[in-house]
Protein backbone atom coordinates (compact mmCIF):
# COMPACT_ATOMS: atom_id res chain seq x y z
CA UNK A 1 0.00 0.00 0.00
CA UNK A 2 1.46 3.40 -0.97
CA UNK A 3 2.12 6.19 1.09
CA UNK A 4 0.02 8.91 1.59
CA UNK A 5 0.00 12.69 1.07
CA UNK A 6 0.29 13.52 4.68
CA UNK A 7 3.07 10.68 5.55
CA UNK A 8 4.92 11.97 2.45
CA UNK A 9 5.31 15.48 3.40
CA UNK A 10 6.56 14.30 6.76
CA UNK A 11 9.48 12.03 5.32
CA UNK A 12 9.98 15.24 3.13
CA UNK A 13 10.16 17.53 6.41
CA UNK A 14 12.16 15.44 8.44
CA UNK A 15 8.68 14.59 10.74
CA UNK A 16 8.53 11.08 12.08
CA UNK A 17 7.38 8.57 9.74
CA UNK A 18 6.64 4.73 10.79
CA UNK A 19 9.52 2.87 9.70
CA UNK A 20 7.30 0.23 7.81
CA UNK A 21 6.37 3.37 5.36
CA UNK A 22 10.11 4.79 5.01
CA UNK A 23 11.09 1.54 4.30
CA UNK A 24 8.28 1.05 1.31
CA UNK A 25 8.63 4.72 0.05
CA UNK A 26 12.58 3.91 0.01
CA UNK A 27 11.73 0.74 -2.65
CA UNK A 28 8.42 2.49 -4.30
CA UNK A 29 9.13 4.19 -7.72
CA UNK A 30 5.69 5.65 -7.24
CA UNK A 31 6.21 6.92 -3.66
CA UNK A 32 9.10 8.05 -4.45
CA UNK A 33 8.09 10.33 -7.47
CA UNK A 34 5.51 11.63 -5.48
CA UNK A 35 8.09 12.34 -2.61
CA UNK A 36 10.10 14.44 -5.64
CA UNK A 37 7.02 16.09 -6.72
CA UNK A 38 6.27 17.37 -3.39
CA UNK A 39 10.04 18.38 -2.54
CA UNK A 40 9.86 20.37 -6.27
CA UNK A 41 6.23 22.03 -5.45
CA UNK A 42 7.88 23.63 -2.14
CA UNK A 43 10.63 24.76 -4.18
CA UNK A 44 8.43 26.40 -6.96
CA UNK A 45 6.27 27.88 -4.15
CA UNK A 46 9.26 29.52 -2.59
CA UNK A 47 10.53 30.79 -6.03
CA UNK A 48 7.53 32.60 -7.15
CA UNK A 49 8.07 36.11 -7.03
CA UNK A 50 7.31 38.96 -4.37
CA UNK A 51 4.54 41.11 -4.91
CA UNK A 52 5.13 44.75 -4.74
CA UNK A 53 2.77 46.91 -2.72
CA UNK A 54 1.09 49.81 -4.71
CA UNK A 55 3.35 52.62 -4.84
CA UNK A 56 0.23 54.53 -2.68
CA UNK A 57 0.67 52.74 0.28
CA UNK A 58 2.67 54.39 2.43
CA UNK A 59 1.10 57.66 2.05
CA UNK A 60 -2.07 56.23 3.53
CA UNK A 61 0.19 54.83 7.00
CA UNK A 62 1.43 58.47 6.71
CA UNK A 63 -1.12 60.55 6.81
CA UNK A 64 -2.78 58.06 9.53
CA UNK A 65 0.52 58.70 11.35
CA UNK A 66 0.30 62.11 10.99
CA UNK A 67 -3.74 62.84 11.75
CA UNK A 68 -3.76 60.38 14.55
CA UNK A 69 -7.26 58.43 15.02
CA UNK A 70 -7.86 55.49 12.68
CA UNK A 71 -9.64 55.45 9.28
CA UNK A 72 -13.49 55.73 9.78
CA UNK A 73 -15.40 52.73 9.64
CA UNK A 74 -12.44 51.16 11.43
CA UNK A 75 -12.36 52.61 14.94
CA UNK A 76 -13.97 49.73 16.96
CA UNK A 77 -10.58 47.39 15.66
CA UNK A 78 -8.46 50.14 17.42
CA UNK A 79 -11.04 51.85 19.48
CA UNK A 80 -7.48 54.18 21.04
CA UNK A 81 -4.20 54.35 20.12
CA UNK A 82 -1.62 53.54 22.72
CA UNK A 83 0.79 55.47 24.21
CA UNK A 84 3.78 53.74 22.28
CA UNK A 85 1.93 54.96 19.27
CA UNK A 86 1.55 58.73 19.96
CA UNK A 87 5.46 58.95 20.47
CA UNK A 88 5.72 57.41 17.06
CA UNK A 89 3.15 59.99 15.46
CA UNK A 90 5.77 62.54 17.35
CA UNK A 91 8.69 61.19 15.76
CA UNK A 92 6.80 61.54 12.43
CA UNK A 93 5.53 65.23 13.60
CA UNK A 94 8.56 66.37 14.50
CA UNK A 95 10.77 65.56 11.48
CA UNK A 96 7.95 67.01 9.82
CA UNK A 97 8.50 70.29 11.25
CA UNK A 98 12.50 70.12 10.94
CA UNK A 99 11.05 69.89 7.09
CA UNK A 100 8.98 72.92 7.01
CA UNK A 101 11.12 74.46 9.87
CA UNK A 102 9.48 77.85 11.09
CA UNK A 103 6.83 79.35 8.30
CA UNK A 104 3.64 80.71 10.09
CA UNK A 105 2.17 78.98 7.09
CA UNK A 106 3.30 75.46 7.97
CA UNK A 107 2.54 75.72 11.71
CA UNK A 108 0.40 73.12 12.90
CA UNK A 109 -3.82 73.19 12.95
CA UNK A 110 -5.01 73.31 16.51
CA UNK A 111 -5.75 69.25 17.56
CA UNK A 112 -3.32 68.01 15.34
CA UNK A 113 -0.42 65.57 16.22
CA UNK A 114 1.75 68.14 14.98
CA UNK A 115 0.53 70.46 17.66
CA UNK A 116 0.35 68.48 20.21
CA UNK A 117 4.37 68.44 19.81
CA UNK A 118 4.23 72.19 19.75
CA UNK A 119 2.25 72.27 22.96
CA UNK A 120 4.31 69.77 24.68
CA UNK A 121 4.01 71.54 28.24
CA UNK A 122 7.20 72.94 29.02
CA UNK A 123 9.36 72.50 32.18
CA UNK A 124 8.98 75.29 34.57
CA UNK A 125 12.52 76.89 33.53
CA UNK A 126 11.74 77.55 29.82
CA UNK A 127 10.17 76.94 27.01
CA UNK A 128 13.29 75.90 25.54
CA UNK A 129 13.02 73.07 28.39
CA UNK A 130 9.74 72.01 26.70
CA UNK A 131 11.47 71.58 23.49
CA UNK A 132 14.39 69.74 25.10
CA UNK A 133 11.62 67.45 26.90
CA UNK A 134 10.16 66.25 23.46
CA UNK A 135 13.49 65.96 21.86
CA UNK A 136 15.00 63.64 25.02
CA UNK A 137 11.83 61.66 24.23
CA UNK A 138 11.65 61.31 20.42
CA UNK A 139 15.84 60.81 21.36
CA UNK A 140 14.79 58.10 22.95
CA UNK A 141 12.57 56.50 20.82
CA UNK A 142 14.69 56.30 18.16
CA UNK A 143 17.01 54.46 20.30
CA UNK A 144 14.50 52.03 21.49
CA UNK A 145 13.68 51.32 17.35
CA UNK A 146 17.77 50.98 16.69
CA UNK A 147 18.17 48.17 19.45
CA UNK A 148 14.87 46.71 18.03
CA UNK A 149 16.89 46.00 14.72
CA UNK A 150 18.52 42.58 13.77
CA UNK A 151 21.90 42.59 14.10
CA UNK A 152 23.79 43.96 11.26
CA UNK A 153 24.94 41.56 8.19
CA UNK A 154 28.16 40.24 8.47
CA UNK A 155 29.02 41.69 5.10
CA UNK A 156 28.77 45.37 5.40
CA UNK A 157 29.49 47.59 2.40
CA UNK A 158 32.66 49.49 2.98
CA UNK A 159 30.49 52.92 2.85
CA UNK A 160 27.77 52.06 5.10
CA UNK A 161 30.74 51.03 7.57
CA UNK A 162 32.14 54.47 7.66
CA UNK A 163 28.95 56.09 7.04
CA UNK A 164 27.55 54.35 10.50
CA UNK A 165 30.89 55.03 12.03
CA UNK A 166 31.31 58.88 11.66
CA UNK A 167 27.44 59.23 12.70
CA UNK A 168 28.20 56.91 15.78
CA UNK A 169 31.28 59.63 16.20
CA UNK A 170 29.02 62.56 15.90
CA UNK A 171 26.49 61.21 18.69
CA UNK A 172 29.61 60.01 20.76
CA UNK A 173 30.68 64.06 20.59
CA UNK A 174 26.84 65.32 20.94
CA UNK A 175 26.54 63.51 24.07
CA UNK A 176 29.97 64.46 25.51
CA UNK A 177 28.77 67.95 24.59
CA UNK A 178 25.57 67.48 26.62
CA UNK A 179 27.24 65.88 29.92
CA UNK A 180 28.83 69.42 30.66
CA UNK A 181 27.65 71.04 33.23
CA UNK A 182 26.08 74.59 33.09
CA UNK A 183 25.07 74.39 29.90
CA UNK A 184 22.85 77.17 28.27
CA UNK A 185 18.68 75.75 27.49
CA UNK A 186 19.08 77.32 24.00
CA UNK A 187 22.54 75.12 23.15
CA UNK A 188 20.90 71.60 25.16
CA UNK A 189 18.12 72.13 22.69
CA UNK A 190 20.49 72.80 19.96
CA UNK A 191 22.31 69.69 20.93
CA UNK A 192 19.53 67.59 21.64
CA UNK A 193 18.13 68.28 18.49
CA UNK A 194 21.20 67.90 16.30
CA UNK A 195 21.44 64.07 18.43
CA UNK A 196 17.99 63.32 17.17
CA UNK A 197 18.42 64.15 13.58
CA UNK A 198 21.83 61.81 13.86
CA UNK A 199 20.09 59.35 14.92
CA UNK A 200 17.01 59.18 12.71
CA UNK A 201 20.03 59.13 9.83
CA UNK A 202 21.93 56.07 11.95
CA UNK A 203 18.06 54.57 11.79
CA UNK A 204 17.81 55.39 7.75
CA UNK A 205 21.26 54.06 7.01
CA UNK A 206 20.57 50.91 9.18
CA UNK A 207 16.99 49.76 7.74
CA UNK A 208 18.66 50.66 4.13
CA UNK A 209 21.26 47.80 4.93
CA UNK A 210 18.68 45.15 6.17
CA UNK A 211 16.58 46.16 3.81
CA UNK A 212 18.98 44.79 0.93
CA UNK A 213 18.97 41.32 3.90
CA UNK A 214 15.66 41.01 4.42
CA UNK B 1 12.87 59.78 3.92
CA UNK B 2 12.49 59.38 7.74
CA UNK B 3 12.49 56.46 9.56
CA UNK B 4 9.54 55.05 9.91
CA UNK B 5 9.41 55.22 5.68
CA UNK B 6 12.55 53.58 5.75
CA UNK B 7 11.44 50.75 8.20
CA UNK B 8 8.18 50.38 5.74
CA UNK B 9 10.24 49.84 2.47
CA UNK B 10 12.09 47.14 4.69
CA UNK B 11 9.52 44.89 5.22
CA UNK B 12 6.64 45.87 2.81
CA UNK B 13 7.16 43.81 -0.25
CA UNK B 14 7.56 40.71 2.04
CA UNK B 15 4.25 41.71 4.15
CA UNK B 16 2.39 42.39 0.88
CA UNK B 17 3.60 38.87 -0.81
CA UNK B 18 2.43 37.64 2.24
CA UNK B 19 -0.76 38.89 2.34
CA UNK B 20 -1.60 38.86 -1.23
CA UNK B 21 -0.87 35.04 -1.23
CA UNK B 22 -2.74 34.22 1.05
CA UNK B 23 -5.73 36.60 0.40
CA UNK B 24 -5.62 36.89 -2.97
CA UNK B 25 -7.27 39.70 -3.09
CA UNK B 26 -4.79 43.30 -3.76
CA UNK B 27 -6.96 45.40 -1.69
CA UNK B 28 -6.89 43.68 1.64
CA UNK B 29 -3.65 42.71 1.11
CA UNK B 30 -2.65 46.61 1.39
CA UNK B 31 -5.17 46.50 4.27
CA UNK B 32 -2.98 44.14 5.96
CA UNK B 33 0.07 46.09 5.06
CA UNK B 34 -1.91 49.48 6.53
CA UNK B 35 -2.11 47.53 9.71
CA UNK B 36 0.68 46.00 10.06
CA UNK B 37 2.53 49.11 9.66
CA UNK B 38 0.59 50.43 12.14
CA UNK B 39 1.02 47.85 14.86
CA UNK B 40 5.11 47.52 14.13
CA UNK B 41 5.46 52.07 14.78
CA UNK B 42 3.41 51.47 17.44
CA UNK B 43 5.28 48.76 18.91
CA UNK B 44 8.70 48.80 17.54
CA UNK B 45 9.87 50.53 20.97
CA UNK B 46 8.98 47.70 22.78
CA UNK B 47 10.42 45.09 20.71
CA UNK B 48 12.96 42.80 21.96
CA UNK B 49 16.17 43.30 20.69
CA UNK B 50 17.03 39.35 21.05
CA UNK B 51 14.17 38.13 19.06
CA UNK B 52 14.27 38.41 15.11
CA UNK B 53 12.86 41.45 13.65
CA UNK B 54 11.41 39.42 10.57
CA UNK B 55 10.03 36.87 12.65
CA UNK B 56 8.29 39.55 14.66
CA UNK B 57 7.23 41.32 11.44
CA UNK B 58 5.45 37.87 9.62
CA UNK B 59 4.12 37.21 12.73
CA UNK B 60 2.08 40.11 12.92
CA UNK B 61 1.41 39.96 9.32
CA UNK B 62 0.10 36.82 9.34
CA UNK B 63 -2.05 37.38 12.48
CA UNK B 64 -3.59 40.13 10.36
CA UNK B 65 -4.03 38.23 7.13
CA UNK B 66 -5.68 35.54 8.62
CA UNK B 67 -8.27 37.93 10.47
CA UNK B 68 -9.40 39.05 7.31
CA UNK B 69 -9.63 35.74 6.10
CA UNK B 70 -11.77 35.17 9.02
CA UNK B 71 -14.12 38.11 8.74
CA UNK B 72 -17.47 37.66 6.51
CA UNK B 73 -16.92 39.98 4.22
CA UNK B 74 -14.10 37.72 3.06
CA UNK B 75 -15.95 34.85 2.96
CA UNK B 76 -18.96 36.31 1.29
CA UNK B 77 -16.75 38.15 -1.24
CA UNK B 78 -14.49 34.31 -2.13
CA UNK B 79 -17.67 32.51 -1.85
CA UNK B 80 -18.13 32.24 -5.53
CA UNK B 81 -14.45 31.29 -5.57
CA UNK B 82 -14.74 28.20 -3.38
CA UNK B 83 -17.93 26.95 -5.08
CA UNK B 84 -16.26 27.24 -8.77
CA UNK B 85 -13.07 25.40 -7.09
CA UNK B 86 -15.82 22.86 -5.70
CA UNK B 87 -17.37 22.38 -9.07
CA UNK B 88 -15.52 20.42 -11.70
CA UNK B 89 -17.05 22.14 -14.83
CA UNK B 90 -15.94 25.59 -12.83
CA UNK B 91 -12.69 24.38 -11.90
CA UNK B 92 -12.26 23.40 -15.95
CA UNK B 93 -12.86 27.00 -17.07
CA UNK B 94 -10.28 28.08 -14.46
CA UNK B 95 -7.90 25.56 -15.87
CA UNK B 96 -8.29 26.83 -19.27
CA UNK B 97 -7.64 30.35 -17.54
CA UNK B 98 -4.69 28.92 -16.05
CA UNK B 99 -3.78 27.04 -19.12
CA UNK B 100 -3.32 30.49 -21.27
CA UNK B 101 -0.65 31.46 -18.98
CA UNK B 102 2.55 30.82 -20.75
CA UNK B 103 5.06 31.42 -17.10
CA UNK B 104 5.40 28.37 -15.10
CA UNK B 105 5.12 30.96 -12.36
CA UNK B 106 1.94 32.44 -13.31
CA UNK B 107 0.41 29.40 -13.83
CA UNK B 108 1.31 28.11 -10.07
CA UNK B 109 0.06 31.42 -8.30
CA UNK B 110 -3.32 30.74 -10.58
CA UNK B 111 -3.39 26.96 -9.22
CA UNK B 112 -2.67 28.49 -5.63
CA UNK B 113 -5.36 31.15 -6.08
CA UNK B 114 -7.86 28.46 -6.90
CA UNK B 115 -7.76 26.64 -3.57
CA UNK B 116 -9.67 27.54 -0.96
CA UNK B 117 -8.23 30.01 1.44
CA UNK B 118 -7.38 28.21 4.42
CA UNK B 119 -5.80 25.94 1.91
CA UNK B 120 -3.77 27.81 0.56
CA UNK B 121 -3.19 29.98 3.88
CA UNK B 122 -1.66 26.29 5.48
CA UNK B 123 0.37 25.64 2.34
CA UNK B 124 1.84 29.11 1.94
CA UNK B 125 2.27 29.72 5.92
CA UNK B 126 3.98 26.11 5.93
CA UNK B 127 6.15 25.99 2.84
CA UNK B 128 7.02 29.10 1.90
CA UNK B 129 7.37 31.23 5.46
CA UNK B 130 8.64 28.25 7.25
CA UNK B 131 5.63 28.24 10.17
CA UNK B 132 5.33 24.80 11.99
CA UNK B 133 2.13 22.93 12.06
CA UNK B 134 1.75 23.58 15.77
CA UNK B 135 2.08 27.53 15.30
CA UNK B 136 -0.52 27.56 12.65
CA UNK B 137 -2.96 25.36 14.22
CA UNK B 138 -2.32 27.87 17.24
CA UNK B 139 -2.92 31.12 14.75
CA UNK B 140 -5.70 29.19 13.15
CA UNK B 141 -7.28 28.17 16.43
CA UNK B 142 -7.62 24.57 15.03
CA UNK B 143 -5.98 21.12 15.88
CA UNK B 144 -2.57 20.44 14.34
CA UNK B 145 -3.95 17.29 12.48
CA UNK B 146 -6.21 20.23 10.48
CA UNK B 147 -2.77 21.42 9.40
CA UNK B 148 -1.76 18.85 8.48
CA UNK B 149 -4.86 17.92 6.31
CA UNK B 150 -5.17 20.88 4.83
CA UNK B 151 -1.69 20.52 3.92
CA UNK B 152 -1.77 17.27 2.02
CA UNK B 153 -4.97 17.84 0.38
CA UNK B 154 -3.87 21.41 -1.22
CA UNK B 155 -0.59 19.62 -2.31
CA UNK B 156 -2.92 17.12 -3.86
CA UNK B 157 -5.14 19.99 -5.55
CA UNK B 158 -1.99 21.95 -6.88
CA UNK B 159 -0.90 18.80 -8.34
CA UNK B 160 -4.10 18.21 -10.02
CA UNK B 161 -4.41 21.11 -11.16
CA UNK B 162 -1.06 21.82 -12.91
CA UNK B 163 -0.96 18.20 -14.12
CA UNK B 164 -4.52 19.00 -15.64
CA UNK B 165 -3.06 21.99 -17.19
CA UNK B 166 -0.10 20.22 -18.86
CA UNK B 167 -2.64 18.30 -20.48
CA UNK B 168 -4.65 21.35 -21.59
CA UNK B 169 -1.77 23.67 -22.75
CA UNK B 170 -0.75 21.75 -25.79
CA UNK B 171 -4.08 22.40 -27.85
CA UNK B 172 -4.21 25.83 -26.23
CA UNK B 173 -0.90 26.61 -27.95
CA UNK B 174 -1.81 24.73 -31.18
CA UNK B 175 -5.26 24.69 -31.74
CA UNK B 176 -5.63 24.12 -35.33
CA UNK B 177 -3.98 20.46 -34.38
CA UNK B 178 -7.13 19.57 -32.10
Amino acid sequence: MHATTEQLLSLRDGAPVAELTAAHVRTCPTCRQELEDLVEMRARLRALPEVAPPAASWDAIAAQLACGPARPGRTTRHPAWSWLAMAASITLALSLLWIVDDDPADRPAPGTTTDLVASTPAPSNSVQGGQATALVQTSRELEAALRALPAAPRVTRASTALTVAELEDGLMQIDAELNRQGLPPEKEVALWRQRVGLMDALMQVRYAELAETY
Amino acid sequence: MKAHEVLYRGYSRAVFTLASRILDDAAQAEEVLQDTSMEIIRNVAGFRADAAFGGWVKRIATNKALAHLRSAWHRKGRRFADDEAADPAMAGSVQSDVAIGVADQERLARALAVLTPTARAVVWLYDVEGFSHEEIAALMGKSVSFSKSRLARAHQKLRALLAEDEEVQPCMRQPNSC
